[in-house]
């Protein structure tokens, strides 16, 4: 049985007559200890479907089901990564982390949970800074504590959307090679959303396109066959991972070209040129009477996408 | 006139040197290039290589230390309308729409043509560029990618003699990267206006430019390599990724970024350019100093 299943889910916002539509038949299984990347757009609805996973937006049809069970709400067996963070800025790293396992783990004795708090810590190399504001700390430093605390509430499913989109390139790839080594030892069920092809396939052991159709749908998945741990720079040279990143973007351009209206309209280009602003006091602009011209005035008809 | 045989901007020698409490910094050294009438070039380069410093330099906003600048035959100092500019973040006038931001330029450079034909203009630009219907919207009412999109307008619509494009998609998501790329080469087919661009995106370089110019290293960053493009224009991104060249060449950029980007063929006696960067340095009289040894 799947970890975790959608089946035939839609989702939509706004009052009846002027209701967006943002998912369409969804159907998603994600098996235990599998790595699931989706791509998608920004505003395709990507985070409206991990939303339906974690149980903060309910299907308006279909169902999804965590361990064969509905998901009715939130609930600690599925942890959830946010782009911004969300650390509570007068807690220290530790009191941060140490919030969630508090809560989880209300049978274990003080020493049990500081030891489990301190664990998670190290996991994500934060030992030195584990006493350290949210502010003092840099974008990527904070997103490590986010994932730490996370993990720490042992979930059945990591469901990370965009976790990495706020920070700069090279932070960037080093969380993705660290959060794929985190997962290598946990084995932990990861559902992860992004809008980066190649950062889906690094990571990912599932790629799955989220089409820009409007409504939204899945694509088909792309299995990623390539042996863990994987480096960064020896897989641009791999055949299979060239033939996937193809593959991938293409799928998502393209769906995204069908998406787009032509519409025909009437432009004109004028036909100026633009003035020499260094000369402007010279003799040639009392000698002739409006701007350079290139030729007579010339119309053309444009396809221009709406 | 038989202009179009000259180049249409010639980089001699250029230095850049800063004067710091420890002696002179140089971040920028011997940088030469030509670029044709019409040539899209890309200069790729590790952050901080003093990619952008070339690019301000070509720009006049920055003084050049030593060397010389030549911009459709005549010496070109300090800024001016003939170099359009795109930054890595709009610098669009937030209490102004993105029409009365491309106006502003508009206005200056064309201003001997009648108003309505100024406002053709920009609208004439602005729809291209997939704005038709939000052209009267203010900065703060776009996306990020949206407001690129004026940008480019902007620096299109005074038809100046080169494009300067700094990173000018580094701030945006992967996707909406693909789809300005599309943008901007859509009107630069309709006006082959020559182009220099920093990027430190792989595939960005190879599917837009003519010529790849990959920078070594900073400080006293110079020219490491030079990579011609083959793919015929218009291009398309999907014939152009299944194209076993593609990966050649992207291989060919990674490899440079990756293993090779520091080292300086001024300092290497065992450095052999490459065909491309040969042919190049050759067109400058300074064939090199190893090769005709």
């Amino acid at each position: 049985m799947p970890l975790i299943e959608i089946k035939g889910a839609s989702k939509g916002f706004g009052p009846p007559g002027n209701r967006t539509e943002v998912l369409k038949n969804i159907n998603l299984s994600v098996e235990e200890g599998e790595f699931v990347v989706i791509v998608g757009y920004s505003g395709s609805g990507k985070s409206t479907l991990i939303n339906m996973i974690s149980g903060l937006v309910k299907p308006d049809t279909g169902t999804a089901s965590i361990s064969g069970e509905f998901i009715t709400g939130p609930g600690p067996d599925r942890g959830l990564v946010f782009q911004n963070y969300s650390l509570l800025p007068w807690l220290n790293v530790e009191e941060n982390i140490a919030l969630a396992v508090d809560e989880v783990f209300k049978d274990w004795t003080k020493e049990q949970r500081k030891a489990h708090v301190a664990k998670y810590i190290a996991m994500v190399k934060l030992t030195p800074a584990a006493h350290k504001l949210p502010k003092e700390l840099s974008g990527g430093m904070r997103q490590r504590v986010s994932v730490a605390r996370t993990l720490a509430m042992q979930p059945k499913v990591l469901l990370m959307d965009e976790p990495l989109s706020a920070l700069d390139a090279l932070t960037r790839a080093q969380l993705q090679d660290e959060i794929a080594e985190i997962w290598l030892t946990n084995k932990t069920t990861v559902i992860w959303i992004t809008n980066d092809p190649d950062e889906a396939i690094l990571v990912a052991d599932k790629v799955i396109p989220l089409l820009p159709t409007s409504p939204a749908t899945l694509g088909e998945p792309m299995i990623v066959g390539m042996e863990r741990p994987r480096d960064r720079k020896a897989i641009n040279h791999d055949a299979r991972f060239k033939k996937l990143r193809t593959e991938l973007i293409t799928t998502l351009l393209d769906a995204k070209g069908r998406t787009k209206s032509k519409t025909s309209l009437k432009l004109t280009l004028p036909d100026i040129l633009p003035e020499d602003l260094t000369t402007v006091n010279s003799l040639q602009f009392l000698n002739r009477s409006g701007p350079k011209r290139r030729t007579a005035e010339k119309r053309e008809e444009v396809e221009v996408a709406a | 006139m038989s202009t179009h045989k000259l180049p249409m901007l010639e980089l001699d020698r250029l230095w850049k040197t800063y004067d710091t409490p420890k002696g002179p910094a140089t971040i920028v050294k011997n940088f030469n290039l030509k670029l044709k009438e019409g040539e899209f070039a890309t200069l790729i380069g590790h952050s901080g290589c003093g990619k952008s410093t070339v690019l301000m330099m070509v720009a006049g906003l920055s003084d050049l230390s030593k060397g010389n600048m030549i911009l459709a035959g005549k010496e070109a100092v300090g800024p001016g309308p003939d170099r359009g500019i795109v930054f890595q973040s709009p610098c669009l006038l937030p209490w102004m729409t993105a029409f009365e931001n491309v106006m502003l330029g508009v206005n200056q450079v064309y201003f001997t043509a009648s108003k309505a034909e100024r406002r053709q203009m920009a609208e004439y630009y602005l729809s291209i560029v997939g704005l038709g219907d939000a052209m009267h919207k203010h900065p703060g009412e776009l996306s990020q990618g949206m407001r690129q999109r004026v940008g480019i307008a902007r620096a299109f619509a005074l038809q100046p003699k080169m494009l300067l494009l700094d990173e000018p998609f580094g701030m945006l998501d992967s996707l909406t990267r693909y789809e300005l790329q599309e943008v901007l080469l859509d009107l630069w087919r309709r006006n082959r206006i020559t182009t220099l661009m920093v990027t430190h995106d792989v595939d960005e370089a190879i599917f837009l430019s003519d010529r790849v110019v990959m920078m070594t290293d900073g400080p006293e960053a110079e020219v490491g390599d030079i990579l011609k493009i083959p793919f015929e224009r218009p291009r398309n991104r999907k014939e152009i990724m299944e194209d076993p060249r593609y990966y050649e060449l992207r291989e060919h950029l990674i490899t440079f970024l990756n293993d090779r980007s520091h080292i300086r063929p001024s300092r290497e006696p065992q450095f052999v350019p490459s065909p491309d960067m040969a042919a190049e340095l050759a067109t400058h009289g300074m064939p090199f100093p190893t090769a005709a040894a």
